[in-house]
């Protein structure tokens, strides 16, 4: 294993962010019981800068450019720490994904500022585990079940030129 | 127009053998380009879970509503172009993050100049 194969997953502050979203989202239900709009706004907007989910999604957003930038810039590696890699960012992506689920669901994404870096964070990891998955699927063999898409796709066209 | 860009549709073909067909595909057509002569491009996808450079995986968080099927990929370099009549329904809506990456991908690994 290289230098590049650090166990990025741990350092990652999914469940920190999983839990301030809830903690947001109670409060928020809870302050929405006093009546005055304008002080419920800022006493909400007071409180999200408090517990600081800008800060740790800004975090992760920089950990994951910094992995995307070795990851661009480092292609020595073995065909088997790649497939690792890849695995591992398959996983991260999976878990970041479900992290910014929930923050859409809890409808924090009002915030225009949370929406956007939580935004690039999720390109950053599409574009990771791509990086890996063009090194480690480049030599793969032909998908022979894929012939069937072909065919159906082929039909398809046919099909479409009849009834246009 | 019924349908839109990154739209899950079920899309029906016949088959040389005369038999019909129905596959998912994701509309990858803008509105502007769709609304040309009712053709729209799509992506092809499959439940079949091997993978390769062109493989895009899906999961359900990436949709409006989950897919009928769990571990479906996306095929990145079979891409179609049908007519609205042979669409039979609409499965699901997919996010626009996971959407911006799989266009980007399309056109920087599929649709590129050759050396």
């Amino acid at each position: 294993m290289t230098s590049l194969n650090y166990h990025i997953d741990q350092a990652f502050p999914y469940k920190l962010i999983d839990a301030k979203a809830s903690i947001l989202s109670t409060f928020r239900s809870i302050i929405k019981i006093f009546a005055v709009r304008k002080w419920n706004t800022g006493i909400f907007l007071k409180f999200y800068s408090l517990l600081g989910l800008n800060r740790d999604l800004y975090k992760l957003y920089l950990i994951t450019s910094g992995i995307l930038k070795i990851h661009t810039d480092n292609p020595s590696l073995s065909l088997e720490d790649t497939k690792e890699l890849h695995q591992q960012s398959k996983a991260m992506l999976l878990r970041f994904s479900s992290t910014f689920a929930t923050l859409e669901h809890k409808r924090l994404f009002r915030n225009k500022e949370s929406k956007q870096i939580a935004e690039n964070t999720l390109s950053n990891l599409y574009k990771i585990e791509f990086e890996l998955r063009k090194r480690a699927y480049s030599e793969a063999p032909i998908i022979s079940e894929d012939r069937n898409l072909t065919e159906f796709a082929s039909a398809l066209s046919l099909s479409s030129l009849e009834h246009s | 127009m019924s349908f839109q860009q990154r739209d899950v549709v079920k899309v029906e073909a016949q088959l040389p053998d005369g038999n019909s067909a129905i596959h998912p595909f994701l509309i990858i057509s803008c509105r502007a380009a769709s609304n040309m002569e009712n053709y729209y491009t799509g992506v092809m996808m499959t439940g079949n879970t091997q993978e390769d450079i062109y493989s895009f995986a899906l999961e359900n968080n990436m949709f409006e509503r989950p897919l009928e099927k769990s571990n479906c990929q996306l095929r990145l370099y079979i891409l179609v172009s049908f007519n609205e009549n042979r669409i039979r329904s609409l499965l699901s809506r997919m996010n626009k993050v996971p959407f911006a990456e799989v266009l980007d991908r399309i056109k920087n690994y599929v649709l590129l100049i050759d050396n």
